[in-house]
C-alpha cells in the first residue's frame, strides 16, 4: 500500500469506510490535497458540515487508542492497491486554522515579532505541563500558531498518557529538540520537559537577540542544539543565559540553565515556567517580605509569591520596590506590577529604596545615590 | 551509526538498480495478474520513487529529503532511468512527473460488493527486457555515483545511501570475483553515519522454490555458489533494521542479517524494499 493508494481511496466513490461516511476531501485539480508524516498521510476534509483533519496511518501504532480515545478509528478505510489491499487506521480531529511555528519563525525577523510567539509558547507549555497527556515530540512543525498567537500542539502520536506507564515509547521525538539521553525507556509525564525548556529558551532569547533565527528559514534547525548544550560545547547558550540575567528575566534564566542537565527530566520546569504567567503571582500587601524557596529568593506574603523565588539574592521590599540580583546583575522590581523596572550594569549593586533614593555601588567601587524617580524616568526612556 | 535523521540539512539517497536483460521477459505473478518480470519491476521501482517523493510532501510543499537515482542495465549498456546522469532531488524528479497510468480491475470489496477499482501509478521509465546483463558496468557507475554523493560536504553527516539492486540472473560482463569486488567498493563508500548499504535481490517466477530473505549466516551454510556470491555482494544490515527484519522473518531470528533476497517473489521483493527504504520513515 502506498500513499498514492490512500490518496486515491479517500476520493474514490467505491471506497468502503467503516464509520466515516460522506467524507469529502479538499481537492486541487481533482486530486485530494495531502501532506505526509512519518507514518501517516493527512487530508483536510469536510465531515458533517465541519472542516476536519483526517489522518490515515501507513504503519501500525500500538498506542493510538490510549492516546486519542474515540477520535481514533481503527480499520476505518479499506485501501485497494496493486501491491496488496488492506484496512487502514484513521484519526479524525478538528482543523486548526493557523501556521506552524516553523512557518512563523521563517516569517519573523525582528525582536518585536518574537515576543508574542515567546509568550504564546509559554502559555501553551503551562497548559501542556498541567495536562495528563504529554506530547512527546514537540518541535516547531508540531505546533500551530493561530492569528491570536495562541499555540496549539498537534500530532500526539508520540504522546504519553498515564495508562501507558511502564511501557516503552514508540518514538523518541525529533533529535534537534530532545535531550540526547532520551530513549524508549524514558516515557513518563516528563517527556516534554526538555523540548519545552529548549523552545521556550530559544523564543524568549530571540526577543533580545533576533539573530538566533536569522538562518532558520534556510536551515529549519535551531541555532543551538541539545547535544552540544549537554556536552558543554555551546558558548551561545552562555550568552543567552547572560542576556536573561542582564534583563532580569529570572524565569527564562532558570529554564535556560536547566538545558545543561545531564538528565532529560527537568523536575523544576513546571513550577518555574508557571511564573511566566504573572497572573500566578499574588498581589502586593503590607506583609510582603523577602523569602527563599529551594535556595532562591523572592517576595512573599500570606497570599503567595509576589516576586517569584527565582533570584540569587534580594532585599526586603521597600516603598513598593525590591532589589534583587540574578547572574551577577542587580535589578529593581516593582512589587505592584511584578516587573523589572530597572536593570543595573553588571557588577553594580544597589541597596533598597529609602526615602525615594537608592544607594548604588558601581563596579569600580564608587558609590552614588540616585533618586528613584530619576531612575524610573531613565528606564522608561 | 545509522542514526541520522533525514532532514533538509541531512538528506539521504536511494539508488535503484534494475536488471533489464532479456530474461526479464519471463512471466511472473503480480497482484491478481500475470505480467513479465520487467513490467512488474518497472511498476515496483516507479512506485517506490513516487512513494519516496510523496513521503517528502509537507505543509510547505515538497522537501528535498532525498536524492534518487535509477540505473538500468541491458544489452551492453547502462542507462540512467530518471533522465540524467547520477542523482536527482525528489523535487527535480517530481517536476518532471509524467501523467499517471491507470489500471482498472474488478475487485471484491469487504462490504461484499464488486467494484471496478482503479489503480494509478506514475511511470518515469517503461519496462524493458532485452539483450545481455552488463551488471558489472552498472555497479561501476553506481560506485562512482555513491562515492561522489558521499564526498559532497553537505552529505558528509547524512544517513548513507541505500542501493537496492534487483536481478534475476548472473552478470554477462564479469565473473563472481569481480562482482564481489565491485560490490565491496560500493559498500566501502561512507558518510560519518555509516557505510552505504547494498541490498541485492534475486527474483524468480517460480514461487515453489524456497526463498532466502535477509538470511542469517547459518542459513547460507551449504548454499550454492550463486547464493554465496549474492551474500558476499550484500551488506550486513545495521541493527536499526533488526526489528523490522525480525517482524518479517519471525521473532526467533537473530541478527546479523544479510541485505539480500534469493528466489524472491514479488511479495518478498516488496518486503525487502519496504525494509531497505526504512530510512524514509525517519524524515524530520
Amino acid at each position: 500500500m502506498t500513499i498514492l493508494d490512500i490518496v486515491n481511496a479517500v476520493k474514490a466513490p467505491y471506497t468502503v469506510w467503516r464509520t466515516l461516511h460522506g467524507i469529502e476531501p479538499l481537492c486541487r485539480d481533482g486530486r485530494p490535497i495531502f501532506i505526509s508524516g512519518n507514518a501517516s498521510v493527512l487530508f483536510k476534509v469536510w465531515h458533517e458540515g465541519r472542516l476536519k483533519m483526517l489522518k490515515c496511518y501507513t504503519r501500525k501504532h500500538p498506542y493510538l487508542k490510549e492516546i486519542y480515545g474515540s477520535d481514533f478509528l481503527p480499520r476505518e478505510v479499506y485501501v485497494t492497491s496493486l501491491l496488496g489491499s488492506q484496512w487502514v487506521d484513521c484519526l479524525l480531529y478538528d482543523y486548526i486554522e493557523g501556521k506552524t511555528l516553523d512557518e512563523r519563525l521563517c516569517e519573523a525577523s525582528q525582536a518585536g515579532d518574537y515576543a508574542p510567539l515567546a509568550a504564546g509558547f509559554d502559555r501553551m507549555a503551562n497548559r501542556l505541563l498541567a495536562a495528563e497527556r504529554k506530547h512527546g515530540d514537540l518541535n516547531c512543525e508540531n505546533i500551530i500558531v493561530d492569528s491570536d498567537n495562541q499555540f496549539h500542539p498537534i500530532d500526539f502520536d508520540a504522546a504519553f498518557v498515564p495508562s501507558l506507564a511502564g511501557r516503552p515509547s514508540v518514538e523518541v521525538g525529533t533529535t534537534a529538540y530532545q535531550h540526547p539521553a532520551r530513549n524508549e525507556k524514558l516515557f513518563d509525564q516528563h517527556i516534554d520537559d526538555y523540548s519545552i525548556a529548549f523552545i521556550s529558551t530559544l523564543l524568549n532569547a530571540a526577543v533580545f537577540d533576533p539573530s538566533l533565527f536569522e538562518n532558520f528559514s534556510s536551515t529549519h534547525t535551531p541555532a543551538i542544539l541539545p547535544h552540544e548544550i549537554v556536552a558543554g560545547h555551546c558558548n551561545r547558550l552562555d550568552s543567552i543565559i547572560d542576556q536573561f540575567a542582564r534583563h532580569g528575566d529570572a524565569v527564562h534564566y532558570r529554564i535556560a540553565r536547566m538545558l545543561t542537565s545531564q538528565w532529560p527530566r527537568l523536575f523544576n520546569l513546571k513550577s518555574t515556567i508557571a511564573y511566566s504567567d504573572s497572573g500566578s503571582l499574588a498581589d502586593s500587601s503590607e506583609d510582603d517580605s523577602l523569602e527563599q524557596e529551594g535556595g532562591l529568593w523572592g517576595c512573599r506574603n500570606s497570599s503567595g509569591w509576589v516576586v517569584a523565588p527565582l533570584y540569587d539574592d534580594g532585599f526586603d521590599p521597600t516603598e513598593g520596590y525590591m532589589v534583587v540580583s540574578l547572574g551577577g546583575y542587580t535589578h529593581l522590581i516593582s512589587i505592584e506590577s511584578h516587573r523589572v523596572v530597572h536593570s543595573f550594569e553588571k557588577g553594580t549593586t544597589a541597596k533598597p529604596v529609602k526615602d525615594g533614593q537608592l544607594g548604588i555601588r558601581l563596579q569600580d567601587g564608587s558609590r552614588q545615590s540616585i533618586s528613584l524617580d530619576a531612575l524610573l524616568q531613565n528606564s522608561s526612556e | 551509526m545509522y542514526s541520522q535523521e533525514i532532514t533538509r540539512q541531512h538528506r539521504s539517497a536511494i539508488v535503484i538498480v534494475l536488471d533489464r536483460s532479456g530474461s526479464m521477459q519471463e512471466q511472473i505473478c503480480f497482484g491478481q495478474g500475470v505480467m513479465s518480470k520487467a513490467e512488474a519491476l518497472s511498476i515496483i521501482a516507479n512506485t517506490l520513487i513516487a512513494e519516496i517523493i510523496d513521503r517528502c510532501r509537507r505543509t510547505d510543499g515538497l522537501r528535498h529529503y532525498y536524492d534518487i537515482a535509477a540505473v538500468g542495465y541491458s544489452n551492453n549498456s547502462v542507462e540512467m532511468l530518471l533522465g540524467s546522469e547520477g542523482f536527482q532531488s525528489v523535487i527535480e524528479i517530481d517536476r518532471h512527473r509524467p501523467a499517471e497510468r491507470r489500471k482498472a480491475r474488478e475487485e471484491l470489496l469487504p462490504n461484499g460488493e464488486w467494484a471496478m477499482v482503479e489503480h494509478s501509478y506514475t511511470e518515469w521509465f517503461e519496462p524493458k527486457a532485452e539483450g545481455n546483463t552488463p551488471m558489472y558496468e552498472a555497479l561501476l557507475s553506481v560506485r562512482d555515483m555513491v562515492a561522489e554523493w558521499c564526498e559532497q560536504p553537505e552529505n558528509r553527516d547524512s544517513f548513507p545511501p541505500v542501493v537496492i539492486h534487483i536481478t534475476d540472473g548472473e552478470a554477462s560482463d564479469c565473473d563472481h570475483r569481480e562482482l564481489i569486488d565491485i560490490c565491496n567498493q560500493i559498500k566501502r563508500q561512507a558518510t560519518s553515519d555509516g557505510n552505504a548499504l547494498l541490498l541485492n535481490v534475486h527474483i524468480t517466477a517460480n514461487t515453489h522454490l524456497p526463498a532466502i530473505i535477509f538470511p542469517m549466516p547459518d542459513e547460507l551454510v551449504g548454499a550454492g555458489r550463486y547464493v554465496q556470491t549474492l551474500a558476499d555482494c550484500s551488506s550486513i544490515m545495521p541493527s536499526v533494521f533488526d526489528d523490522e527484519i525480525r517482524k518479517l522473518k519471525g521473532m526467533t531470528a537473530t541478527p546479523p542479517f544479510l541485505g539480500m533476497g534469493y528466489n524472491a517473489s514479488v511479495i518478498d521483493l516488496l518486503s525487502i524494499i519496504n525494509i531497505g527504504s526504512r530510512s524514509v520513515n525517519n524524515l524530520k
